[in-house]
């Protein structure tokens, strides 16, 4: 089915790519191409942005790139706080709610944003002076930027839909295709472990680290058609639906389809496996897509293929679309001069210019509105990323967004983490009490009174 | 001569002064915040207000509940038991390897000079790339002590395990090689403990070099002209002597390891489950990660800051004593 989205998508390219043909290297330093404020009303302003990591590619790039060209448009410069990501979130917290903060504009990660909603500064009547198209970002970005209310806190910046990474090579000497399905897999991990073939059918990643277990579980769970919560705010998770999508999620360690190891690994250690050739699949960020690509190991490399995120058998493909947001903290001096480089930063010439650099150790395929995943160009570059990452985020979806689910992700992580390292836990007995423990938050904030 | 009563406050001022702004004063804000219910989400309401007529204190907005929460928090009583655990394995291993260590390097010589320097190469470790290090060190599929175990103890262990099996009599199951050391609770914990033991250690053994050293020699020397051999020696007349020593690396390494966060962080994540998680990365969890709930945050920190000043008193007490 993604291949006719894709299909779809790429007949608007030509459409979508005219006006960026249209841009010189002159546009790029004219303001107007911008919509900025060519009699630089704010020259001489230095603003800080706060934001994490700054030598990766997908940040790195804009930094790297683009800040000279803003300040000459503009006369303002910018200063980039590099923070890594395991301190970013605590050190946001501590920004937002400081009434001095020297920051004037922040990147948040969706879950966290819902922690500093009081201290950003609506976008809504700058969205429409700018002229920013809103319908450029897909529904789950644009439900990650607003908390699924009406007020946009902030505008999507870095995005990432979850891609199945797999090598070709393997799936083809078993004489399957890529999985659509998460049940797909398992019979792929049975027929790899069937051949005889020395590699794991998949990587996963069930240890606690930053919460990066939930991310595949929360396909499990709305593919087969449950949620963490109901309208009313009542954990459903572990009603029938959402134990057989949990003991799918949990199968694939349990069955000997993803390797003992994986109850402990994270993120990144799923997809050394598969990068170091030692695992056939592994579903996460299509950020990741290039350590893929880039492996030193040639069969990997050259074997390195992408689809969507597999859905459930008979049920949806709906997976998780991660979002960066970039707000302006209300207590800013000077948020005009902000709203300026926000302009700038989240022009989409700026992010086609980004996801179109391969200069090394700036390249990335990471882009977030639609227009730029649709894009020839860009696809032609990055071998059709972008088109799948489309046809994932059409689907995509994002996770409940309310202060008290920063509470409640612990006990999620912790009861995944507790089923994929105790084989004899019961999933229904471990989901029931995490559930109680999430009612127990969710009660204590509030949630059922009256 | 007349004193200037007024040069010793200048003299300790700035060391006064850094010392109210860095630990006096965020000890008192701790304590007044953990009577509150603050939490960075909502605007706080505090008991002292200064208005226009002063200063009013609103009595209705202190109370205990925060401790009376704790105690009745689940998880924060698994963080005390994680962090007992922890402690004692820690403390433990960090004692006796370093008199180990200690003992073995206490002769003269360049060998042992040098690798006296050495020794203070490990403690230097940043405790977040410790944590990252064994972290990696204990991976399954390509980390240096897993291959080592599985090499070294494990192996031989099923070597001989499987002779024994090879009898009619007993069938005694083999190790199995591929155990997932940060996957396991007993093992995560210990393997925590052992990272923290990797630095420790060299620095208390260095510690005991020089309480070794300060031993009389013909304490030994009478010693061995009453017949006593080295173990004897080694147990009746050198362990005693460094009774002291032993108590103050004890009670400094108990302080420490209550303290316990940034190889959590690093190595751990607190897992499995809740296996490795320490009351300060629980604390750190409600106060900056999860609930930015710092009254709570608070109240559990001054729960550790009484079972740390009764630890320092001790330590304390023993130092002086010494003296």
């Amino acid at each position: 089915m993604y291949f006719r989205k894709i299909v779809c998508l790429l007949t608007l390219v030509v459409f979508l790519a005219l006006p960026f043909a249209a841009v010189s290297a002159q546009d790029i330093m004219d303001p107007a191409t911008f919509g900025l404020d060519a009699s630089k009303p704010y020259d001489g302003t230095q603003l800080s942005f706060l934001i994490c990591c700054s030598a990766a590619p997908q940040f790195a790039s804009a930094a790297v790139k683009g800040d000279a060209e803003f300040t000459a448009m503009t006369g303002i410069s910018v200063s980039w706080g590099d923070l890594p990501f395991g301190s970013f979130q605590e050190q946001l917290y501590l920004e937002a709610t400081n009434p001095n903060t020297e920051f004037d504009v922040v990147a948040f990660v969706d879950a966290w944003g819902t922690n500093i909603y009081d201290f950003l500064h609506p976008l809504n009547d700058f969205v429409m002076d700018a002229g920013i198209d809103w319908d450029d970002y897909g529904p789950a970005y644009q439900s990650a930027s607003t908390g699924n209310t009406d007020t946009i806190f902030g505008l999507p910046f870095r995005g990432h839909p979850l891609l199945l990474h797999y090598r070709a090579d393997v799936l083809d000497a078993v004489g399957m295709d890529p999985p659509a399905t998460w049940q797909d897999v398992s019979a792929i991990g049975q027929a790899i472990s069937d051949s005889g073939m020395d590699i794991a059918p998949i990587a996963m990643y069930y240890g606690l680290n930053v919460d990066q277990n939930l991310f595949n579980w929360y396909s499990h769970l709305w593919g087969a058609g449950t949620d963490i919560f109901d309208e009313n705010w009542e954990p459903i998770f572990n009603n029938e639906i959402g134990v057989a999508a949990t003991e799918q999620y949990i199968s694939y360690v349990r069955d000997g389809n993803s390797p003992d190891a994986s109850v402990a690994w994270n993120e990144q250690e799923a997809n050394t496996e598969l990068v170091q050739g030692r695992a056939a699949m592994f579903v996460g960020w299509w950020w990741m897509a290039s350590n893929m690509i880039n492996s030193e190991v040639a069969e990997v490399a050259d074997n390195a293929s992408f689809a969507p995120a597999p859905g459930w058998e008979g049920g949806e493909t709906t997976s998780y679309g991660y979002l960066w947001a970039v707000g302006i903290l209300d207590q800013s001096d000077d948020r005009d001069a902000a709203l300026e480089y926000l302009k700038w930063l989240t022009h989409p010439i700026t992010e086609r210019r980004i996801v179109l650099d391969d200069t090394p150790g700036l390249d990335t395929n990471v882009a977030v509105r639609l227009s730029v995943l649709a894009d020839e160009e860009v696809n032609e570059v990055h071998n059709g990323l972008q088109g799948v990452a489309s046809a994932v985020l059409a689907d995509a979806r994002t996770i409940p967004l309310i202060p008290e689910y920063t509470d409640i992700v612990p006990f999620l992580a912790e009861a995944i983490n507790e089923l994929a390292t105790d084989p004899m836990a019961d999933t229904q007995d471990v989901l029931d009490r995490t559930a109680e423990d999430v009612r127990f938050v969710m009660q204590a904030a509030g949630y059922y009174d009256g | 001569m007349r004193k200037k009563r007024w040069v010793p406050w200048v003299l300790v001022g700035p060391a006064l002064l850094i010392i109210v702004l860095t630990t006096i004063y965020p000890l008192l804000a701790a304590l007044y915040f953990s009577f509150h219910k603050y939490n960075l989400r909502r605007p706080a309401q505090f008991a002292i207000q200064i208005g226009e007529n002063g200063i009013h204190i609103d009595w209705n907005l202190l109370s205990l509940n925060n401790y009376a929460l704790a105690f009745n928090d689940s998880r924060f009583i698994n963080s005390l038991y994680v962090t007992f655990w922890f402690t004692v394995i820690s403390v433990a291993l960090s004692v006796i390897i370093g008199l180990f260590i200690a003992v073995i390097v206490q002769k003269g010589g360049r060998l042992h000079t040098l690798t006296k320097v050495l020794l203070i190469f490990p403690f230097a470790v940043s405790p977040a790339l410790k944590g990252f290090s064994w972290r990696f060190m204990l991976n399954e599929e390509y980390g240096i002590y897993d291959l080592l175990i599985d090499q070294l103890i494990v192996a031989p262990i099923n070597a001989l395990l499987s002779i024994i099996n090879a009898l009619p009599l007993v069938e005694i199951p083999l190790i199995s090689e591929s155990i997932v050391w940060l996957g396991d609770k007993f093992w995560a914990l210990f393997m925590l403990a052992m990272s923290e033991t990797w630095g420790w250690a060299p620095l208390i053994a260095l510690m005991f070099v020089g309480a070794l050293g300060s031993i009389d020699e013909q304490i030994y020397e009478a010693a061995r002209i009453d017949g006593a051999n080295r173990l004897q020696i080694f147990f009746r007349v050198t362990l005693p002597l460094l009774r002291s020593v032993i108590l103050i690396v004890t009670m400094l390494k108990t302080i420490f390891s209550l303290k316990m966060f940034d190889q959590v962080v690093t190595m751990t994540g607190g897992g499995p489950v809740r296996a490795t998680q320490t009351i300060n990365y629980y604390i750190h969890q409600i106060g900056f990660v999860r609930s930015l709930d710092i009254g709570y945050a608070s109240a559990m920190s001054y729960i550790l800051v009484v079972v740390l000043t009764v630890c320092a008193a001790l330590y304390v007490s023993l130092v002086l004593n010494r003296d």
